[in-house]
């Protein structure tokens, strides 16, 4: 017996015993640097065709863009309304008073008012009841080729074929918003804005793998992913620095996991629901993704650095809040050239996964997102950390749970909700402070009413006050987002 | 081919109520300006690429440059044009001799890592093609060179058509209408 246990030790101490035990620990870190949707772009920027913005066989016609003056797709928005005459609508478009100062800025306020309110009958908020609103429509990715995952394991269904050839890519989203301008392309507006809003701090997130055999072929690895709250680390040109190191919180948005590598291919175990942060450009868009039958696959290159994807089944209310109520609605759709409306009505006749036991409802849609990440240093945290946000951005997120319970209500009950004068989805008072300085401000505000908070002021006695106090050069604290008639300032304060 | 897609898609309602369907109606006075993967690729000069019978239902491709940028660029293109001649015969897929790579269970349209054409090239100052084969034991010939140094190149590869259902497990078959989309949009034939 002593001699067998001597002999075994004789064996494993050369490392003849067996494969685990010529293990070596290691572990790698890694900041992402660049987080969007997989949406795959098949246009090329040097492809002009008069009359498209960049089309391609994703979107034959090329990226959607609403709310435009220069194609009348402000127009086409409006027409939608069957309680709005033309008189109106034009009233809308082009309020009369081109000579008032800042009249670009109040037409723009004129058009988020009637944009808010686009449903069946008066005083419907849009965003929040987007059901209630008709459907503008909203072109769908007709080509065969999309990023992302079979999630289904299902060759034959998706419908789409991945760029290295696998067939039966589940990426509905791809499908239902990939010719939409801002998420498409080289020029994705909100892409963009998203990766400049994590570097400027936003938000972080890691990834750290830990395995025993070998860093680039490893068959037991374990991966974790998450929110950090130290800020991204640039270098001198404006990129992710490498190898600083990073506290990882496994709160929410964390989820640890099994994982394999094979020739530098990441790939991990599909989980019911895998926790992690998604992106945006506002903080109450950083939440929790919980990819539904989730995974995760990159690939490591000779720098060390890192590009792939995580997928899985979202909950599609979930993605339509995030990306409608980063700011007020009417705000983002008119800056970014959206509509969410067409938006929301893409997801419901794509959604493709989580079907509801009660209703039979598709409650989710497969998605894929892209990312990139560079070597860090993944650390413990030594005292006990949480989700931080800069400055005054926890307003936006609470904000955006008030918003967001809205609209599931609404969507569940299919009752008409109000919105919630705490938020800025009623897109008030920003109007009321300039509207009364166009000629016919009184009319034109009267045209565009909606339900009013009981708490609000005479907002013309005011204007006139302000205006007479001008005249003395006095200033007055007018009411306004920072006032105490609100308890949250507002989605999206940047 | 694109074109009747998007007719079938319209038809089909799966584009219903939207700018597309409006745009529709119109569709056959419109189709310059709806792309199909042919549009979005750059033409090539004459006899840059050649297209050779050598048996039934088997071509051999060729692509010439001047100018080397990389191996994959050129590599993608002549993928891409074989694809379109697969789809030009009325084909739906084809197959290439060579050692398989990849077999890793997941069902695939293509593999890349397996089309791999055989080269020629002229180096500056010596007048006589060279040769070089994947699966050879040297390294590939402008590895560690100075592009201008290449200044004549020829890629060949040799594709056997086939119709119908694609046989996705195997390695060496490529699905044409895929394959073509997806380099489409990154490929130019070299200069």
């Amino acid at each position: 017996m002593k001699q067998a246990f001597l002999a075994g030790s004789i064996v494993a101490a050369l490392g003849l015993l067996s494969p685990a035990a010529q293990a070596v620990p290691w572990e790698r870190g890694f900041v992402i640097s660049d987080y969007v949707f997989g949406f795959h772009y098949g246009g090329r920027p040097d492809f002009i065709k008069e009359g498209r913005i960049e089309p391609g066989i994703d979107c034959p016609t090329g990226s959607t863009k609403n709310f435009t003056y220069d194609d009348g797709s402000f127009y086409e928005a409006f027409k939608l309304q069957p309680w709005r005459t033309e008189e109106e609508i034009k009233l809308i478009m082009d309020p009369p008073g081109t000579d008032v100062n800042n009249y670009l800025m109040i037409r723009s306020w004129v058009n988020r008012r009637a944009m808010g309110y686009r449903g069946y009958a008066k005083g419907i908020g849009t965003y929040v009841n987007p059901f209630a609103a008709a459907d503008p429509g909203q072109p769908e990715v007709t080509g065969i080729i999309s990023e992302g995952f079979d999630l289904d394991n299902n060759p034959e269904t998706g419908g789409f074929t991945s760029p290295d050839g696998q067939k039966g890519i589940d990426n509905a989203l791809y499908r239902a918003w990939g010719c939409a301008r801002p998420y498409r392309g080289e020029t994705a507006t909100l892409n963009k804005r998203a990766t400049s809003q994590m570097l400027e701090g936003l938000y972080t997130a890691v990834i750290r793998l830990r395995g025993v055999q070998d860093p680039m072929n490893d068959s037991d690895v374990t991966l974790e992913i998450g929110y950090s709250p130290d800020k991204i680390q640039k270098d001198v040109n404006a990129g992710v620095a490498r190898n600083y190191s990073y506290r990882l919180f496994n709160g929410t948005m964390y989820s640890k996991v099994k994982a394999t590598i094979k020739n530098g291919v990441v790939e991990t175990e599909i989980v019911d629901v895998l926790h992690a942060p998604t992106y945006g450009w506002f903080a109450n868009q950083i939440v929790d993704g919980a990819f539904h039958k989730g995974r995760i696959r990159f690939t490591i290159d000779a720098k060390g650095a890192i590009a792939g994807h995580i997928g899985g089944y979202r909950d599609w209310r979930d993605v339509y809040a995030a990306n409608t109520f980063g700011q007020d609605g009417a705000q983002q759709d008119n800056r970014e050239h959206k509509d969410s409306v067409a938006l929301y009505h893409a997801l419901i006749r794509h959604a493709d996964g989580l079907r509801d036991p009660q209703t039979r409802r598709k409650m989710g849609i497969s998605t894929a997102y892209r990312f990139s990440a560079v070597p860090a240093q993944i650390v413990e945290p030594l005292t006990p950390i949480t989700v931080e946000w800069p400055g005054n951005r926890q307003n936006d997120v609470e904000s955006g749970k008030i918003i967001r319970a809205a609209f599931v209500k609404a969507i569940w009950t299919r009752a008409i909700q109000e919105l919630p004068w705490q938020t800025g989805e009623a897109v008030y008072p920003g109007l009321e402070r300039v509207i009364f300085d166009l000629p016919n401000g009184v009319d034109l505000w009267k045209m565009l009413d909606r339900p009013r908070n009981p708490n609000e002021p005479d907002w013309y006695k005011e204007w006139a006050e302000q205006k007479e106090a001008e005249k003395k050069g006095i200033v007055l604290r007018r009411r306004g987002f920072d006032d105490s008639s609100r308890t949250a300032t507002g989605n999206g304060t940047n | 081919m694109r074109f009747g897609l998007v007719l079938a898609l319209v038809s089909a309602g799966i584009v219903a109520n939207s700018p597309m369907s409006r745009a529709a109606s119109s569709l056959f006075g419109e189709r310059e300006l709806i792309p199909s993967h042919e549009d979005l690729v750059p033409p090539s000069e004459a006899g840059q690429f050649l297209v050779e019978p050598v048996g039934p239902d088997e071509l051999r491709l060729t692509v010439k440059g001047r100018t080397f940028t990389s191996k994959p660029a050129a590599e993608k293109y002549l993928a891409y044009r074989a694809a379109e001649a697969t789809l030009e015969q009325r084909k739906t897929w084809f197959t290439v001799d060579g050692p398989q790579h990849g077999s890793d269970g997941v069902v695939r349209s293509f593999r890349l890592e397996n089309w791999r054409p055989a080269w020629r090239y002229k180096l500056s100052g010596a007048p006589e093609w060279k040769s070089w084969a994947p699966g050879s034991a040297e390294p590939f010939f402008a590895d560690g060179k100075d592009p201008k140094l290449i200044t004549e190149f020829e890629l060949t590869a040799v594709i056997k058509l086939r119709s119908g259902k694609p046989n996705t497990r195997d390695p060496l078959a490529f699905e044409a209408e895929p394959l073509a989309h997806t380099l489409a949009p990154q490929v130019s034939p070299p200069q």
